[in-house]
């Protein structure tokens, strides 16, 4: 007799589609419920049977060579509407539902059946955990208790699976979500930095024909000027001047957030950038009654960085001091390498002016602040951008930026560079077995957002932790990672020096794939790493043994590399 | 010798008027046009020694009007010095390769700018002004 059709079937069909369960492989968690039920009740043949529309198909089956069969002569399709009770036929010879079914009187020759339904937490009978026998048999109280005890189970598993299913959705709604806040993040950057763009090109029309009128008759051009006027139109002209520099202060924060602060760095030298600056702005100083001296450090090396960007912070700190330091006071410029740090130039900017409080200290580099006013302060025009985007400069450019300060004790602002001294850096790899190898290898480690752009604390995270990482993968003694060149939020370029043949550098290669791979700051921020080698092979002509040979060599060669490396390196 | 001819190409009277005042000072005849079509035509009638050129013009913007000026022919060999308040990333290049000689942004300095005018007339011995 064929079963009638449940009374909630719509409803019952879309939780067991829900599921997405149907005509999927099995699974061993399902097939070692399916083999408790038959061992427990000691049937050769059990399944998990779930009832679709028109058919029974089983989800696990043990002693039963078809997947599916017609719902119409299913022992399930009756089981399912047993108010959630067991099913249990001892002779289906005997009873009027199933004696003329084909599956008892055909080739199966089914006879014992005990289906326990699985009763889905909203009420509905997906299908059944059931177990047949050839010949009649009865199950124990204990058995029919473990049969729905192991029904129960297979009820948790989907629910599980369902639950799963609904989180996989959730994180993929998710996924989206983000990935459509980051795009609009983008798009209003885009917009504010198309805005300050605007805006900055229409400020400074205007202040244009200012400067040339005020220069044009403090020149004399348009007749002579008392010292009075003189003096009058030099204030018109500082005050021009320090509203474009406003201006300019204005759209390099816009470009530092939207990542269009470029560095071009190059391998430069440092002392004359500061000399220069300081003999430019000694005039100045003077006529504010300060004097403004510098100290190079004899013989220091070259410094990687970008000359107008290097100039530009040293001469954003010179002004600070100079707006901070009373008459009278002294300014004074350093540049040395310091001996707790010898891979990096360290430029330091003294003066004997007001000083930092300690929160003044925290938060002097941050985006739009501005020292309380103090006594001894000479003027307070600007945004109160200038010490932030020196930081966003020296950052890009590889190096770090800090202040000493005490409150009435004066500043002093000190900021490095990284050294690329390649022949001191490869110095200590030439020993005779690394020289016998007449092999080099450059590694680079080129760390890009893989998708969305990603937040500057994230990018710095993740970036410190990859150079740690790739620290790690390389031998001391025979590779070196070069000092940091610059990051942004766009991403870092990491080189290896290694002294190794092809073979070797595939091996470092690998290792430093495999530690970026577990790293969890660089993995969850968005970064792909891409790691790329080139092997340098010592010319013939060079003698292995001769040291100094193949030291200079070695740098000869490396130099254009490491140069173009640089260059191609984050914006 | 007559003194060197130099037309400005800008649409905003004052900074024309400045620059006028301040070329005129230090000794050059000054022409002007206020915009793209202007411009061409002034450019044919008074056959400058230089041409400087802003960016931000009503009627075709500088970036058109110099590769105009470098199609004709004639006119061709003068050369152009770009004034802009506009950003000089991109327009730079943009503009050097269509054949100008140097970029300013606005407010320029009077010292370079003179400098740079000099040197593109083969003035170069003539001591720099104060600014």
């Amino acid at each position: 007799m064929k079963a009638p059709i449940p009374a909630n079937e719509t409803e019952r069909l879309k939780t067991l589609r829900h599921l997405r369960i149907l005509d999927t492989p099995p699974e061993i968690t399902y097939d070692d419920l399916t083999l408790l039920a038959s061992e427990i009740c000691g049937t050769p043949i059990a399944a998990i049977s779930l009832v679709d529309s028109d058919r029974q198909w089983f989800k696990s089956k043990l002693g039963l060579n078809v997947s599916q069969t017609p719902r119409d002569v299913a022992f399930c399709a009756h089981a399912i509407l047993n108010g959630g009770e067991q099913l249990i036929v001892e002779d289906a010879t005997k009873d009027e539902r199933f004696f003329d079914s084909t599956l008892v009187t055909g080739s199966a020759g089914y006879r014992f059946y005990a289906g326990t339904p699985l009763v889905m937490s909203d009420g509905n009978a997906v299908g059944t955990l059931c177990v047949v026998d050839r010949v009649p048999r009865r199950l124990t109280d204990s058995q029919k208790r473990a049969l729905e005890v192991l029904g129960r189970e297979v009820v948790a598993q989907m629910e599980l699976r369902r639950n799963q299913l609904v989180l996989e959705k959730t994180v993929l709604a998710l996924a989206r979500t983000e990935a459509e806040l980051r795009r609009t993040q983008q798009e209003q950057l885009d917009l504010k930095d198309k805005f300050i763009s605007h805006v900055s090109h229409e400020l400074r029309s205007p202040l244009t024909p200012i400067y040339q009128f005020a220069t044009i008759l403090l020149d004399e051009i348009a007749g002579p000027v008392s010292k009075q006027q003189r003096d009058y139109l030099e204030i018109i002209l500082r005050n021009a001047s320090s509203l474009q520099n406003m201006i300019n202060d204005l759209l390099e924060v816009t470009r530092a957030q939207t990542g269009k602060l470029t560095v071009d760095r190059r391998r430069m030298h440092v002392g004359p950038i500061v000399t220069d600056l300081v003999r430019s702005l000694a005039m100045t100083a003077k006529a504010n009654g300060l004097t403004l001296s510098a100290n190079v450090e004899a013989d220091l090396p070259e410094a990687l960085g970008d000359k107008a960007r290097v100039r530009q912070v040293v001469a954003n700190l010179i002004e600070n001091a100079m707006k901070f330091t009373p008459e009278g006071g002294a300014i004074h410029v350093n540049v040395r390498v310091r001996p707790e740090q010898r891979n990096a130039v360290c430029i330091t900017v003294s003066d004997t002016g007001c000083g930092l409080s300690a929160n003044d200290r925290e938060r002097v580099f941050e985006q739009l602040y501005q020292v309380e006013h103090a006594g001894g302060e000479r003027s307070r025009n600007g945004l109160g951008l200038g010490l932030y985007i020196s930081k966003e400069l020296v950052n890009r450019q590889g190096g770090r930026i800090w202040v000493e300060s005490e409150k009435g004790q004066g500043s002093h602002f000190s900021f490095t560079l990284p050294i690329l001294d390649l022949g001191k850096l490869i110095a200590p790899l030439l020993t005779e077995t690394n020289m016998a190898k007449r092999s080099l290898a450059v590694i680079s480690v080129d760390l890009l957002p893989a998708s969305g752009p990603i937040s500057a604390q994230n990018a710095k995270a993740a970036m410190d932790e990859a150079y740690e990482a790739v620290g790690h993968s390389i031998h001391p003694a025979m590779d070196i990672a070069l000092p940091r060149f610059g990051s942004s939020d766009k991403g870092e370029t990491i080189i290896v020096i290694a002294m190794a043949d092809e073979p070797g550098a595939e091996r470092i290669v690998e290792r430093i794939e495999e530690r970026l791979a577990a790293c969890a700051s660089v993995q969850s921020a968005g970064f792909g790493a891409q790691v790329t080698k080139t092997v340098l092979l010592l010319p013939e002509t060079v003698d292995a043994n001769d040291e100094e040979a193949v030291a200079a060599e070695w740098v000869r060669m490396l130099n254009g590399h490491v140069d173009d490396l640089c260059r191609e390196g984050v914006e | 010798m007559s003194a060197k001819k130099i037309v400005i190409i800008d649409d905003d009277p004052d900074q024309q008027a400045g620059l006028r005042v301040r070329l005129t000072a230090s000794g050059y005849d000054v022409a002007s046009a206020g915009d793209a079509m202007q411009a061409i035509a002034v450019v044919r009638r008074e056959k400058p020694d230089l041409i400087l050129l802003d960016i931000g013009l009503p009627g075709g913007d500088g970036h058109k009007v110099l590769a105009r000026l470098k199609s004709l022919g004639p006119i061709a060999a003068i050369p152009v010095i770009v004034l802009s308040a506009m950003e000089p990333a991109g327009n730079v290049e943009r503009m050097r390769d269509a054949g100008a000689v140097a970029y300013f942004q606005k407010p320029a300095d009077n010292a370079l700018l003179l400098a740079e005018i000099r040197k593109a007339l083969g003035e170069t011995t003539a001591a720099p002004q104060r600014s």
